[in-house]
């Protein structure tokens, strides 16, 4: 799938604007705060139905605007299909819809239109905090399957519900015999949700070592929990029931659910190494752009079609040899949209589109 | 800065109170209200003044004028069948069916211990004691599809199943919209209808 073009009214620090996209390598280049990241950031919020810069939908009106609006055009296989994003301020009251069909639910439209963000926040799947990784597997299974984006709706509530009954044990509001009910309902998702991640892990893996392996990097990740290491239906629900009968006084103390994916982690290897205590910082930002790498070719392959990838701000950071073997990888796609504050920074590509940003203009070169 | 009038700020602050109406929305309806005449004014008072008389009925607890509604004065019905359902409203959908000749029973709510709503504050414990009492042989759970339908399901099979009786219970089953395009269906309705297909 590849953009064909991009409208935007009053989102961020655009006005008006229109702009016509190739297959291929697309660069916009500009001074940092010119709105690069924000044409990105429009694209991701119609693939993905929200933000990943911020939670808030009110803070992508222009300001002085209420509503703002952004309609993609977008091509698989000849065929045009046209998404549009609609949020209006005053009622906070956001419409999405593909080719003017307006979807009930988000997860009709999540997984629709396929991404890969890459940005230089990734390299905290690394260092950062497990919730982060989470994030990471959460966002690209939503987009493989929609029943994922709903179980893990559900699960999220339902630990919500669990941990609010905790509370109230603990302060002898609510009675322990509603408990049950609610400590299967977490079992169910929560297994669910354990079982497709893992898959993930491994199909990740698969890519990881057969496409994107080389004989100076070699990445791997493992799926990790402190409750469970079996990843069988059967044996992760023994392991569930077994922690709800042991550790309930734990939880009821501390009012939280303390089993189940919500607090699971993915440990990371570059090399045979635990990538967050042992890489260094570039080796770390080459193995979170591999993953990511990785998660757009699994992508391409449950989907059937190639994600648009998205690249925030491509910096020189990666030294020219590097830069060289992931420019190549990159060249796996069909499109590539690419923000960079220097033109010279992208060496090595050949753009079929050029853009200049400035000042939420933006110039078609 | 301005405002309006203090009268019409109560007015509007009181009606945005009601579920499904925003501030913006209940300045319109305020102000339409505003224009109306005298007569429209006490005609609508006079309404609010009668549903003070309502109130539930003593078995199902559907909204009722007496202390028994009119379906459970209705002795035509059959009486092996009650169909468990989250409000009042749900009971006028399902009439409109034409499919459905058995009870009702409303719950007055779904399990949701986030808004402090937990079964005993819901009229659960009294579904069951009607159970004992009438011929039932069939529970059908029509609640929502929705995190708090599915708690609350469960906590009432988890109670009958605890009282050893032979009532069965079921739930709506989940599947496609009547004259819809299975082109057109999301993914997870049209996954739910194949798991629950039938024969024909």
């Amino acid at each position: 799938m590849y953009l064909k073009s991009v409208e935007l009214a009053n989102f961020r620090n655009y006005e008006s604007l229109k702009i016509k996209l190739m297959p291929g390598i697309n660069v916009f280049y500009g001074e940092n705060g010119t709105g690069k990241t924000n044409i990105i950031e429009s694209i991701y919020c119609t693939a993905m139905g929200r933000s990943f810069r911020s939670s808030e939908e009110a803070i992508l009106v222009k300001q002085g605007r209420t509503a703002f609006s952004i309609a993609l055009n977008a091509v698989e296989n000849g065929i045009e299909r046209d998404f549009t994003v609609d949020y209006d301020s005053s009622i906070r009251k956001k419409r999405v819809a593909i080719n003017g069909n307006r979807a009930a639910r988000l997860s009709q439209v999540v997984g629709k239109l396929p991404v890969v963000l890459f940005s230089p926040e990734n390299i905290m799947m690394i260092k950062g905090e497990p919730s982060q990784r989470r994030r990471f597997l959460d966002d690209m299974l939503s987009q493989f399957e929609e029943e994922y984006f709903e179980t893990l709706g559900k699960y999220l509530k339902e630990v919500a519900h669990r941990n609010y009954l905790l509370k109230g044990i603990r302060e002898g509001r609510v009675k322990r015999e509603n408990l049950p009910v609610w400590n299967e309902q977490v079992m169910n998702n929560g297994v669910k949700i354990i079982l497709s991640r893992v898959k993930a892990v491994e199909e990740l893996n698969l890519m990881l070592e057969k496409e994107l392996a080389s004989e100076k990097f070699r990445v791997h990740i493992a799926y990790s929990s402190k409750h469970y290491s079996n990843y069988d239906e059967k044996a992760l629900k023994e392991n569930f029931r077994s922690h709800f009968l042991s550790r309930t006084e734990d939880e009821i103390t501390r009012a939280a659910t303390l089993i189940g994916p919500h607090r699971d982690d993915l440990e990371i290897f570059y090399n045979g190494l635990d990538a967050k205590n042992f890489a260094s910082e570039g080796q770390q930002r080459i193995t979170s752009i591999l993953i990511k790498l990785a998660e757009g070719l699994l992508m391409k392959k449950k989907k059937g079609s190639f994600p648009v990838v998205l690249l925030d701000d491509f910096s020189s950071e990666l030294d020219e040899p590097n830069r060289g073997f992931i420019g190549k990888k990159f060249s796996l796609f069909k499109q590539i949209l690419i923000t960079t504050t220097y033109r010279e920074n992208l060496r090595g590509f050949d753009p079929a589109g050029e853009f200049e940003v400035a000042g939420g203009v933006v110039k078609t070169k | 800065m301005y405002n309006y009038p203090q009268k019409l700020q109560k007015l509007i602050n009181e009606i945005s109170k009601l579920p499904g109406i925003g501030p913006k929305m209940a300045e319109r309806v305020s102000i339409h209200i505003l224009k109306k005449d005298v007569e429209y004014i006490d005609n609508f008072k006079e309404i609010l003044e009668e549903i003070k008389t309502l109130g539930f009925c003593t078995i199902c607890f559907n909204v009722s004028e007496g202390p028994v509604c009119d379906i459970c004065a209705d002795d035509g019905r059959d009486k092996s069948i009650i169909c468990v359902v989250e409000s009042s409203e749900d009971v006028i959908t399902i009439e409109r069916t034409g499919k459905f000749r058995g009870y009702y029973h409303i719950l007055q709510g779904l399990v949701n211990p986030l808004n402090n709503v937990l079964p005993e504050n819901l009229r659960i414990a009294e579904l069951i004691k009607r159970i004992g009492k009438d011929p039932v042989k069939e529970l059908i759970l029509a609640l929502n599809h929705t995190v708090e339908g599915d708690a609350t399901s469960m906590f009432i099979s988890a109670m009958l199943h605890d009282d050893d009786n032979n009532v069965i219970t079921t739930r709506l089953a989940k599947g496609l919209p009547m004259g819809s395009d299975i082109r057109y269906a999301d993914e997870i309705t049209l996954g739910q209808a194949i798991l629950e297909r039938k024969q024909v």
